[in-house]
């Protein structure tokens, strides 16, 4: 029960919108540090949460178009995995279905948000600025009450006992599916990344980064960051920025 | 006591930092399909003008609405965007002839469609995912710092770009936008972030990509040869740009990713159970 409290809790925090939860909260990480800390292992939460956020990595909202929902998948993702001891491969698997349900969740809490203005409109009319300013800063966290942290209460406590359940009859062959669902989803977030970052003249940097680790076995990625900033250093000192322009 | 700004103002450095952090704390918390951000800019500006007008509520009342009209930007570098909208009520306060309120709506609006574009491109596309995986990859490992220091490291960035741009935006009024929007200035941010992000998005396709052969095949001889041997001799890690490449592929004809999603759930599920892949 306690347990399940605390689980809404992060629940509340990871729903909201503002720097300080996207960033300790929301992002499936830090989601699954939480989680796991409450149930005793942060390590296996970390891990778990870090799996599932590899599929998330390429995640992008712009105006609140969401591909899916990273919120629930890191936190749901893991209070799975770690209530029910499945491996890390398969956690993932479960994780990110759970994300497209969670993205309901967003466009519910956009929608029901949408009663804000035309209140604040009044307030406006009436000059009542600290009005506004209250219902900014509260409507927002209270809508998140009932549209995540409630649910979360709900399968956290009454969940567990039926997930195990399900997970325990799950013959061994489907376990290796799931496992390998685990290992293929990444990808997804690798595709999302190159799809906002490719250009075309920069593909060789790709190219060049899958080989040197491919073949070489370096998989360090503050080497690649550095390396790669040394890099784009030398690219555009010595490539003209008009050059730049016209390849585009 | 409040120290006074460069300019001859009614507004106190005090007054500037409470509108930056109502800002950062606040802009999104409400966000909505109706106004998207509009609820964040009313409630920064609404102590603003309650100062610029002490003592009469009709002003205050038509401020705000001008505040409360749709508005939506990139929460970061956008920031710019409140900032001039403080500096220019303010002026609008100092002499409504010089600058009239339509100034202030039109600049708001035009201005946040191009700082939203180049704000989500360094910051969603390129600096985040580069923080993140490198995060990612020690927080995989076990470490509790791969997410503590994730956390840490990109709320310091959004804090500190989220004041930049602000004080930006306040202090050089619509000034700030001809460097921010400097075209050349951008082109090489986004193409150097860019260079690094293909870079070690190669690498990372390696690292997190876990995916490979695991079929095996039993000769007469009793030997058991591995496929996946033989497939990292002659082109190691293949399976995994394989399929990221197909997903990418799915994505740029317009698929969504939900379908990308459900065409490698099956891929990985029958390869799973059919013992070909794990």
């Amino acid at each position: 029960m306690v347990q399940a409290l605390l689980v809404a809790l992060v629940a509340l925090f990871n729903g909201i919108q503002g720097p300080f939860h996207w960033y300790f909260f929301r992002e499936p990480v830090m989601a699954g540090f939480w989680v796991g800390l409450i149930y005793g292992k942060p390590v296996e939460g970390v891990i778990l949460g870090a799996t599932i956020n590899v599929s998330y990595l390429g995640w992008i909202s712009a105006g609140g178009a969401n591909a899916s929902d990273l919120y629930w998948a890191g936190l749901l993702g893991t209070l799975v995995g770690i209530q029910t001891g499945l491996s890390t491969e398969a956690a993932v698997a479960f994780a990110v279905p759970i994300g497209l349900i969670g993205n309901y969740a967003h466009i519910t809490f956009m929608t029901v948000s949408s009663i804000w203005p035309t209140r604040m409109d009044k307030l406006a009319e009436r000059g009542d600025y600290k009005g506004i300013a209250k219902l900014q800063f509260l409507a927002g966290p209270i809508t998140v009450i009932f549209i995540r942290a409630l649910p979360v209460f709900l399968i956290a406590y009454f969940g567990a006992d039926y997930i195990q359940l399900i997970i325990n009859r799950l013959p061994e062959w489907a376990m290796a599916g799931f496992s390998a669902v685990g290992k293929i989803l990444p990808a997804l977030g690798m595709s999302m990344l190159l799809k906002v970052m490719y250009k075309k003249h920069l593909i060789v940097f790709f190219v060049l980064g899958f080989i040197i680790s491919a073949y070489l076995g370096i998989s360090d990625l503050l080497f690649f960051a550095i390396a790669g900033c040394s890099l784009a250093y030398l690219f555009t000192i010595f490539v003209a920025n008009k050059e730049i322009r016209g390849m585009e | 006591m409040a120290s006074e700004t460069t300019r001859k103002s009614k507004l106190t450095k005090k007054d500037i930092n409470k509108a930056f952090l109502t800002w950062h704390t606040s802009s999104h918390l409400t966000y909505n399909y109706q106004r998207m951000q509009a609820g964040a800019m009313a409630s920064m500006m609404g102590p603003i003008l309650a100062k610029l007008y002490p003592n009469n509520k009709e002003k205050v009342a038509e401020g705000l609405q001008r505040h409360m009209i749709y508005f939506n930007t990139e929460p970061r570098w956008g920031a710019v965007i409140p900032g001039i909208a403080v500096a220019l009520e303010e002026a609008h306060a100092e002499n409504p002839d010089a600058i009239d309120a339509n100034t202030i709506i039109d600049t708001k609006t035009a201005l946040m469609g191009p700082l939203a574009g180049i704000g989500d491109t360094l910051t969603q596309a390129l600096i985040k995912p580069i923080i993140l995986s490198i995060f990612l990859g020690w927080a995989m490992q076990g470490y509790l710092w791969g997410a503590l220091g994730w956390g840490i490291l990109m709320f310091a960035y959004d804090f500190f770009v989220t004041r930049f741009s602000f004080m930006r935006g306040y202090k050089l009024g619509l000034d700030s936008i001809d460097k921010l929007l400097d075209q050349s200035y951008v082109s090489k941010l986004t193409t150097f972030l860019g260079i690094v992000g293909m870079f070690s998005l190669g690498a990372m396709v390696v690292k997190f990509v876990s995916i490979a052969p695991v079929f095996k095949t039993v000769l007469s001889s009793g030997t058991e040869i591995s496929l996946a041997t033989i497939f990292d001799k002659i082109f190691p890690k293949l399976l995994p740009l394989a399929v990221t490449i197909l997903a990418w592929r799915l994505q740029v004809k317009g698929k969504s990713t939900s379908f990308v999603l459900l065409v490698l759930f099956i891929i990985g599920f029958l390869g799973g159970v059919l013992g070909i892949i794990g």
